[in-house]
């Protein structure tokens, strides 16, 4: 009987010590490729990371890194150029034949947000910011939850123009950061604001941020960005006091000088002398979206865009074409050189569209703020070779077309000037994206955009 | 883990030196018919408690009373009774019992008899895989194990093969089940696994065989042993193999002359005759290059692929040592170009016995896997892809330089195709791995067995890239080169006891618990660069280096495990079986229990001596079992992102704190059978099992910035039936056949998505998708109504209740066209041997799953440049009113809506395998001084039969069904299956 009693008390003393060899020290593991979000925003250093982040997240080929321009362009499409790709989602956007379930489309409304919670986080977190940088800080996340609403109504809604700006549904406006806990989220839904209020958000946000950005600021948004985009807003609003003074003031804030030969403003590795803010790209960080659908596979792209021959013929004629001089030419048959850098900044902004702003809103208003409107007409045809010709409206915005081709201008230009495009008018519903049904099936009370 | 050695030496210590001593009556030795000593044979005095085990040199001694009748067990040999008489020496010899209800059978961290099993278990034998001329165990495995699906996505030799047991339980997770070798769970992978080193193969499939995998055993578990040396003298075996492979079919394109007429059709069509015309001059033109040729592109992708294997080992050992070292060699060329792998594996085992108590030993496997692969299959520089060239187009132009279509053209630029790729680019990935199990074992008590275990798998994989300035994307850049490193290592100690004890002769015990931890860290290093010199292809010589990666991930955890077996009588069997885990993964811990009962029928009075029912067991069991997940699933994250060269982070992912495994409960009811002395086998299970809380992504309001969050939402059943019938059909001298019969049907239904609301693919090109209340990756999409005779248009059904059809794809609602899943499965094996011949041939059932062919939209219609199935050429015409082939229509877009049209049934039968072997006789082995000498041919995949029109039914293209569990069943330019023909020879001496 002891025997026993002495064997299982042994038994015993084993299966202890089994327990204790398996320890905790197994599972205490920590991420150490990411940052848990309770350390992330805690100091000056990674908020000023989390503003750099803000810009990543804007740089995104789902936005100005890229389709921001290349689905306006097919959007506005109209006759310039075709589509050859195998991808499907842009070929539906040229078709103008746009499912719900477009993934391109999804991701630029995912990728918009995505960055507006972003810049909102930053603003949350400017407490540790140092006193000398916060206002900085604001201004430039600011500037970039004020310029994604705006990329956001242009491309999800009817167009200010309308007429209906009030009335019609805008887009979600998010101006608080969203909880990091996904139980916290949950089953709210935002629901969508009118065009117009949206618009004022805009500017709202925008003439803060002009306030708070510095005049220079390296790479990143300074005043003249600001005004840039303000002027493009209260274009699309049709105030044009405004946006000529806007732009005049980006013009005079900017410093800008246009680069002598039209074809070496594009796709250059660093900022041009021209460019009022471009998304920055290199070898080692950064996709150029752009070079990606534009550019012929021996410039690194996929060459899926190209150029009609009739829009070739007409920059031709507006010298920007197939023309003998390389140094003006921006056709090499069928695409366009503007995207050939595979590793070149894509640009959002540059002087000669503020220039033309300028003369259009001066022409519109009977002043010459800033320069005559022939004056900056004359500026921008003369570097391509062109002589002068009387600034009217109507030759400032041909100009428009021609100078700014494949930049993601024409479709919202001719929206705002409510010029048709393809037949269709101009506020016509296939000519504005639906909601995605990812969004609609999350939020089943979104309102859907008409036509969808 | 050193600590929990150490703590085991002391155990040991503690126990070693006083060890339970008997009264001496009756001794003797134990040995098997090659009168090799038997160890661990349980001998029991009849009637009472008294009990021992043989020793390592197979003696033994008991105290007992002449006229007791002792009985002689162990497990794979009969059981032998004998009355003791006067004699103190009784030596036996036990014969082995070759019936399958005898069969040990491997279950996590223990051995038991087949009998007495009450969980579900295929056991495959070394036997079934050996020699079977294919890249991985997964597929020698196919269609011997009742239950198990396994399908190799395509005829890449490198490609995943996808092994569902018992159905698909998880969305988000892996489906994948454990793979175990020798005790060790390991993690990377088992592709280089040779798997002729495998003694047996063991399919854990209910939960009372899974729960004591606790948080990892949801999806089964794949149980590993490796061969082990035997006592007695060195034996020395060769194996060798070779043959080539071809594709299982080809499907059938146009010819020049078809491709130049329906092409010009088509561009008249859709343009008129004028513009359709001068469309179809200048396209044809650009695309012949001024040559006349009629180009098959497709047997361009192919080649006759080469595979070599050789094997060559020894093994051997004495009651103290025991060893078995293996070392193979394995080069096998796929079926397209520029895919091939070579495999070197090394394997050692020792086995040493310190005294008759204690043994330790080590496993160690060496491997080496070096494989070239080729783009997947949506890449245009995919072999595949190549049937999209056109067959008036030339290979190279009149200086013999590959011509690059992508770069040719005045309306359309032609494709980028494989060719270019192979000459220009190389994609490597080798890998080194050391496998490595080390234990020691000690029987504490004649009936306590303490086991202590360290496991290790380690390896490195460099993933090599290089693509010179000549393949796409890449001109301007001068070329781009690609390294990462990765290096894993599992570390993973265990220490278990094992109790076996019988009481008053009919209570059982059978008693492990134990625990165990375990240890992953990922670390990898790597960089990508740009601009090469010719002749330098090293990614250091590039001239601007585009991105550096290191990471590390670190996974961990703990755990205890228990079972308890109890048997009653040998008739009545009770098992209890429970884990407790603890990830990184998640905050909480969790339990994973489960309960079993068997009873055996047979050993009752009524059925006890039957001449027709020599075996009958009914069991059933119920448990949890759960699906693992990595990396930190519940933590809000920021990653680091760049940015104009600068440093930031943004966010990534949203918190769950309550985020906990998926959970799987099986329920498993099974009946075995055995007939007229166990000639016929016959087992039969049914089982439902329900995985609850799956981990998928929560959708919330993309406005937030967050389109989701992983939360446990969800819910997968699948239920089933498995029969297995074995039967020895003819045993005589001369001639013997066996026949196993597998066959398992399964029910997949996805119960309960996120809100309710059906996930279908966002990519109009797939019809993929989640709805409740049907399977997997159900196909929806709209529904092809064939062709209006009046003017060729592609018609589908509106699906709007009014039976109407519309010819605008868009106008046509979507419905559930077909299942990825197959209804069914079955294996049928027959092995013959007659003199020294042996035959054997197994067919594979896979049954009433669809296949969507994905990439026939670009094959039909004349959409585009593209070549043009042959089938095509039955296009309507205002005379040919009556077919299903709409009238081709250049980028008119006729009939390519992705649609039920491009659906088809998948069911196949295929000869998976079959060998004919010829072995010398024993006289000719003696003459030779050898001890086997067997000369085999061997087919793979020789023949199959199948509607399904496409390349070939067995398939899953790689870009899609890997990482996804819904995107199954797709064929997308996926290359055939390999049809292989070996010769090889078996010696042994």
């Amino acid at each position: 009987m002891k025997h026993i009693y002495k064997t299982y008390t042994r038994i015993i003393v084993s299966v202890l010590v089994m327990l204790v060899v398996a320890c905790e020290d197994y599972v205490d593991v920590d991420p150490q490729n990411t940052l848990n979000a309770s350390d992330a925003l805690n100091s000056h250093e990674k908020v000023l990371g989390a503003l750099n982040g803000v810009y990543n997240s804007m740089s995104s080929t789902s936005l100005l890194g890229g389709d921001i321009i290349f689905v306006s362009e097919l959007l506005g499409a109209d006759g310039k150029i075709t589509f050859g790709g195998t991808f499907d989602d842009p070929r539906q956007i040229i078709n103008k034949q746009i499912l719900t379930n477009n993934a391109r489309v999804n991701a630029i409304f995912n990728a918009a947000y995505y960055a507006i919670n972003n810049a909102n986080l930053v603003m949350e977190a400017l407490d540790v910011v140092d006193e000398p940088e916060r206002n900085r800080v604001r201004g430039e996340a600011l500037f970039a939850r004020g310029l994604l609403h705006f990329e956001l109504v242009k491309l999800f809604a009817k167009p200010y123009s309308d007429g209906n700006a009030s009335a019609n549904p805008g887009v979600v406006i998010r101006i608080e950061a969203s909880p990091l806990n996904g139980a916290d989220i949950a089953t709210d839904c935002a629901s969508r604001s009118s065009v117009a209020e949206v618009y004022a958000q805009i500017l709202e946000d925008l003439t803060t941020a002009a306030d708070l950005v510095p005049i220079a600021n390296g790479v990143y948004a300074n005043k003249a960005t600001v005004y840039t985009i303000l002027s493009r807003v209260y274009l699309q609003m049709g105030q044009y006091a405004n946006a000529r003074d806007t732009a005049n003031m980006a013009i005079q804030e900017s410093g800008a000088s246009l680069v002598p030969n039209y074809r070496f403003a594009f796709a250059q590795d660093a900022n041009t002398s021209e460019d009022i803010f471009a998304i920055q790209v290199s070898e080692i960080d950064g996709i150029n979206g752009m070079n990606t659908f534009w550019a012929p596979s021996s410039q690194g792209g996929r060459g899926d865009v190209r150029i009609t021959p009739g829009f070739t013929n007409f920059l031709s004629s507006q010298n920007r074409g197939l023309n003998a001089d390389p140094n003006i030419a921006m056709i090499i048959d069928p695409y366009t050189t503007k995207w050939y850098n595979q590793f070149g900044n894509v640009q959002v902004a540059r002087l000669t569209e503020l220039l033309l702003t300028r003369a259009e809103a001066n022409l519109e208003m009977g002043t010459t703020v800033g320069a005559s409107p022939q004056q900056d007409l004359d500026m921008v045809r003369a570097r391509v070779g062109l002589n002068s010709i009387p600034a009217t409206i109507a030759s400032v915005f041909n100009e428009r077309i021609s100078e700014l081709a494949f930049e993601g201008c024409y479709l919202h230009d001719f929206k705002r000037r409510q010029l048709g495009i393809e037949g269709l008018s101009f506020d016509a519903d296939v000519l504005v994206f639906p909601i995605p049904q990812n969004q609609i099936n999350a939020c089943p009370d979104t309102i859907q955009n008409p036509g969808y | 883990m050193k600590k929990g050695y150490y703590i085991l030496l002391v155990v040991l210590l503690l126990f070693g030196n006083e060890l339970l001593a008997q009264e001496k009556t009756v001794s003797g030795n134990v040995s098997d018919q090659n009168n090799l000593p038997l160890i661990g044979v349980n001998i029991l005095v009849k009637g009472t408690s008294t009990g021992t085990q043989t020793d390592f040199d197979g003696n033994y001694t008991i105290k007992c009373n002449e006229g007791d009748t002792l009985v002689f067990s162990f497990l794979g040999f009969k059981t032998i009774e004998l009355i003791v008489s006067t004699t103190d020496v009784i030596d036996v010899k036990l014969e082995e019992d070759t019936t399958i209800l005898s069969e040990v059978v491997v279950v996590g961290y223990g051995k038991s008899s087949k009998v007495d099993l009450t969980g579900a278990v295929s056991k495959i034998k070394a036997e079934e895989l050996q020699n079977t001329p294919v890249a991985s165990v997964q597929e020698a495995l196919s269609g011997k194990a009742s239950g198990v699906f396994i399908e190799s996505q395509s005829g890449k030799i490198d490609g995943s093969i996808k092994v569902r047991i018992r159905g698909t339980n998880s969305i988000g997770g892996s489906n994948e089940p454990l793979y175990v070798v020798d005790g060790l769970v390991i993690a990377g992978g088992t592709r280089d696994i040779d798997f002729n080193n495998i003694e047996s193969l063991e399919v854990l499939k209910d939960a009372a065989a899974t729960a004591i995998y606790g948080s990892r055993g949801a999806n089964g578990v794949v149980l590993i042993s490796t061969k082990k040396g035997q006592v007695g003298d060195t034996k020395f075996h060769v194996n060798f193999q070779t043959g080539s492979s071809e594709p299982t079919n080809k499907r059938d394109f146009m010819n020049a002359q078809q491709y130049r007429d329906f092409f010009r059709l088509a561009a008249v069509n859709s343009f008129g005759e004028d513009t359709g015309n001068f469309f179809a001059d200048t396209i044809l033109g650009d695309l012949s290059q001024g040559q006349d040729v009629d180009t098959d592109w497709q047997d361009l992708a192919f080649r006759s692929a080469q595979l070599t294997q050789f094997s060559f080992g020894a093994s051997g050992g004495n009651e103290k040592n025991r060893f078995y070292t293996n070392l193979s060699y394995d080069q096998q060329e796929g079926i397209l170009i520029g895919n091939d792998l070579k495999k070197l594996n090394g394997l050692f085992s020792f086995d040493h016995s310190v005294n008759d108590r204690m043994n330790i030993g080590i496993s160690t496997t060496l491997s080496r896997l070096e494989t070239n692969s080729v783009a997947a299959d949506n890449a245009f520089a995919t072999p595949m892809q190549l049937v999209a060239q056109a067959p008036i187009s030339p290979v190279t132009d009149e200086n013999g330089v590959l011509i690059r279509y992508d770069e040719v053209g005045s309306i359309i630029n032609g494709y980028y195709h494989a060719l270019i790729e192979d000459a220009n680019s190389t994609r490597t990935t080798t890998s080194d791995r050391i496998l490595a199990n080390l234990y020691g074992d000690y029987q504490l008590l004649d009936w306590l067995n303490i086991r202590a275990e360290i496991g290790l798998d380690r390896g490195a994989r460099k993933a090599f890239s290089f693509q010179n300035s000549n393949t796409q994307g890449n001109e301007v850049t001068g070329g781009l080169g690609s390294t990462v490193i990765t290096k894993f290592q599992t570390f993973s100690p265990k220490l278990y006891m094992t109790i076996d004890k019988t009481f008053n002769e009919i209570h059982d015990f059978n008693v492990v618990i134990g625990t165990e931890a375990q240890k992953s860290r990922t670390e990898a290093a790597g960089g990508t660069s740009t601009g090469f010199v010719t002749g330098l292809e090293e990614t250091g010589t590039g001239a601007v280096p585009t991105s550096v990666t290191g990471s590390t991930g670190d996974n961990g955890f703990y755990s205890y495990f228990g079972r308890l077996n109890y048997k009653l009588n040998n008739k009545y069997l009770l098992g209890v079986t429970a884990r407790y885990d603890k990830s990184s993964a998640f905050d909480e811990g969790v339990f994973f229990p489960a309960i079993s009962a068997g009873w055996k029928l047979s050993e009752e009075a009524f059925l006890k001596g039957s001449k027709i029912i020599s075996f009958m067991k009914v069991r059933t069991s119920y448990g949890l079992s759960g699906n693992n997940f990595g990396g930190f699933p519940s933590l809000a994250l920021f990653s680091a992102i760049g940015y104009n060269k600068l440093a930031g982070i943004a966010p990534t992912q949203l918190a769950n704190n309550d985020l906990s495994w998926e959970t799987t409960s099986t329920f498993d009811v099974g009946m075995e059978l055995g007939f007229l002395n166990n000639r016929i086998n016959l087992e039969v299970n049914y089982y439902k099992k329900s995985t609850e809380d799956l981990i998928q992504t929560k959708p919330i309001d993309a406005t937030t910035g967050f389109t989701g969050f992983a939360a446990n939402v969800g819910n997968v059943e699948n239920s089933g039936i498995e029969v297995m019938l074995r039967t020895t059909n003819i045993e005589t001298k001369d001639f013997n056949w066996e026949t196993d019969i597998n066959f398992a049907a399964n029910k997949n239904e996805v119960t309960e998505l996120v809100n309710g609301q059906p996930i279908l693919s966002t990519n109009s090109r797939y019809l993929n998708a989640l709805i409740e209340g049907e399977p997997i990756g159900v196909f929806y999409g709209i529904e092809y109504a064939g062709v209006d005779p009046d003017n060729g248009d592609a018609l589908y059904f509106l699906n709007d209740g009014t039976g109407g059809t519309t010819n605008d794809p868009n106008q046509a609602n979507s419905k559930v066209l077909g299942n990825p899943n197959p209804d069914w499965i079955a294996g049928i094996n027959n092995r013959l041997n007659y003199k020294n011949f042996d035959l054997s041939f197994l067919f594979n059932f896979v049954q009433g799953n669809e296949i969507h062919k994905a990439a026939d939209i670009f094959m039909v219609g004349g959409d585009f440049i593209d070549n043009q199935l042959a089938s095509e050429l039955n296009y309507w015409t205002p005379e040919n009113t009556n077919t299903d082939i709409p009238q081709p229509r250049l980028v008119g877009g006729n009939g390519t809506a992705t649609s039920s049209r491009f659906l088809e049934d998948g069911s196949y039968i295929r000869l998976k395998n079959i060998t004919l072997g010829y072995s010398l006789g024993a006289k000719l082995l003696e003459k030779m001084h050898l001890t086997k000498l067997r000369l085999y041919v061997t087919g793979q995949n020789l023949w199959t039969i199948t509607d399904y029109d496409g390349w070939d039914p067995e398939v899953s293209s790689d870009f899609l069904a890997n990482g996804s569990n819904v995107f199954q069943g797709v064929e997308f330019y996926s290359a055939p299956q390999a049809k292989t023909v070996t010769v090889g020879v078996n010696i042994g001496f």
